[in-house]
């Protein structure tokens, strides 16, 4: 192995997951500080959006009552978390509520949905600013894979999880996938879909759109086009590919 | 037919438990060290062996059970100045083995947690076709990489609930140990 083309993996539990980081195209010390960048950018999407934390920036404006909207209430908020916000209004707008990050009443927010997704792309950015050609975020399944080599992922079946669905492989792309989904406009379980998987050009999209289409269905094909996604769609029996 | 089916099933059952289980080496104790204090110019082995009144309070202090005789504890020193500890723990899951490590500075706040090696056992996806698929034409010499050899799984959530639970264990072990 020549010190030019080293390989480094690492893993943190952040974010109630696992989070793993691998890079290469440097040497191991660049790597090194690249990943400690990459999971710095992770703990700051954390602490700023956790919802299980209570000093969370989230949480402050959660006891503040004024997340709801999105728009009007960036003042003073980090800039990720306006962006998160403003991005969880302009999901549920496209998706006619089938994605909403509010959650009861007093204009609650809970970001979770997107914000796993968000902190991949930021962990990706800080190892591209590093100067790493090639790596993988991958957050408990919700990863981003970037560079000119591609990568093998496998996504698990959810109505059979010893089997695997498909296997994709991944250049510069992200993928996310969830399980059954509850529609936030009935509040009731979508008995009908049993999990979706989206692969989108950044992981915080990829990760809402699992929502949107683990409640649309195949409805959900107009937002998967407006953002450059695709998607199975996992019904029980039966596995639909959505895609422009 | 039914005899066959019999007579097969053990044969399956060892090819199962022949496959190696996914296993991830991240990194090394040493390796983990030396990025959890950098500026360390030594580690000194302070290892705990627990008595039983020890394994109490510690399942008192911090909720958790204790299931291991002692802790792997080292302290972080630069030029005989104590910096922190260093200590190594690991956890066992419903499906998962995990050794990690936890950085706690002179104050006894946790610095740095590092995933050192996490063995998953992936149970009935071992025996799937496809999964197997991917060890096909490898022999025991190519050493499995899972970085490079196995695939990536998405739609495997996983909790890091047995870490954060190990974690309050090792707060509880520096206050009653370490301070």
């Amino acid at each position: 192995m020549t010190s030019s083309c080293d390989n480094v993996r690492r893993a943190r539990p952040l974010l109630g997951t696992y989070v793993e980081v691998a890079a290469s195209g440097a040497n191991q010390v660049r790597l090194h500080a690249a990943i400690d960048r990459a999971f710095a950018a992770i703990e700051t999407v954390h602490n700023l959006m956790s919802f299980q934390d209570p000093g969370s920036e989230l949480n402050r404006l959660n006891r503040e009552g004024g997340g709801r909207e999105g728009a009007g209430i960036t003042a003073g908020l980090h800039p990720w978390t306006a962006l998160v916000l403003a991005a969880a209004a302009e999901f549920r707008e496209r998706s006619q509520g089938a994605f909403d990050a509010a959650i009861g009443e007093r204009g609650r927010v809970d970001l979770s949905g997107i914000a796993k997704g968000f902190a991949v792309d930021r962990a990706v950015e800080a190892l591209r600013a590093a100067g790493v050609g090639q790596g993988i975020v991958n957050a408990g399944g919700d990863l981003a894979v970037f560079g000119d080599d591609g990568r093998q992922v496998a996504v698990r079946d959810p109505t059979d999880r010893s089997r695997f669905a498909a296997t994709l492989t991944l250049r510069n792309e992200a993928l996310a996938s969830s399980g059954r989904a509850i529609d936030p406009r009935t509040g009731r379980l979508v008995a009908a879909i049993a999990g979706a998987s989206v692969g989108a050009p950044s992981c915080m999209i990829a990760d809402a759109l699992t929502k949107v289409v683990g409640v649309m269905g195949e409805a959900a094909l107009p937002v998967l086009q407006h953002y450059g996604a695709s998607a199975m769609l996992f019904r029980p029996g039966s596995t639909v590919r959505l895609a422009a | 037919m039914s005899d066959r089916l019999d007579w097969l099933l053990p044969a399956v059952a060892s090819l199962v438990i022949s496959v190696p289980a996914h296993a991830t080496q991240y990194m090394s104790v040493e390796q983990a060290q030396r990025l959890s204090f950098p500026e360390a110019t030594r580690f000194v082995e302070a290892h705990i062996v627990f008595t039983p009144a020890n394994v109490t309070a510690i399942e008192q202090r911090s909720g958790q059970k204790v299931r291991t005789r002692g802790e792997q504890v080292w302290r972080a020193e630069a030029n005989g100045r104590l910096l922190g500890f260093f200590v190594v723990d690991y956890v066992i899951g419903k499906h998962e083995a995990i050794d990690y490590s936890v950085a706690l500075g002179s104050d006894g706040r946790v610095k740095r947690v590092e995933i050192l090696e996490y063995r998953e056992s992936y149970g009935s996806e071992i025996a799937n076709r496809d999964w197997l698929a991917q060890f096909i034409g490898k022999s025991g010499d190519d050493g499995l990489k899972p970085a490079s050899d196995i695939r990536i799984i998405s739609g495997a959530t996983l909790s890091s609930r047995h870490v954060t639970e190990g974690i309050k264990r090792v707060l509880a072990i520096h206050d009653l140990f370490l301070r």
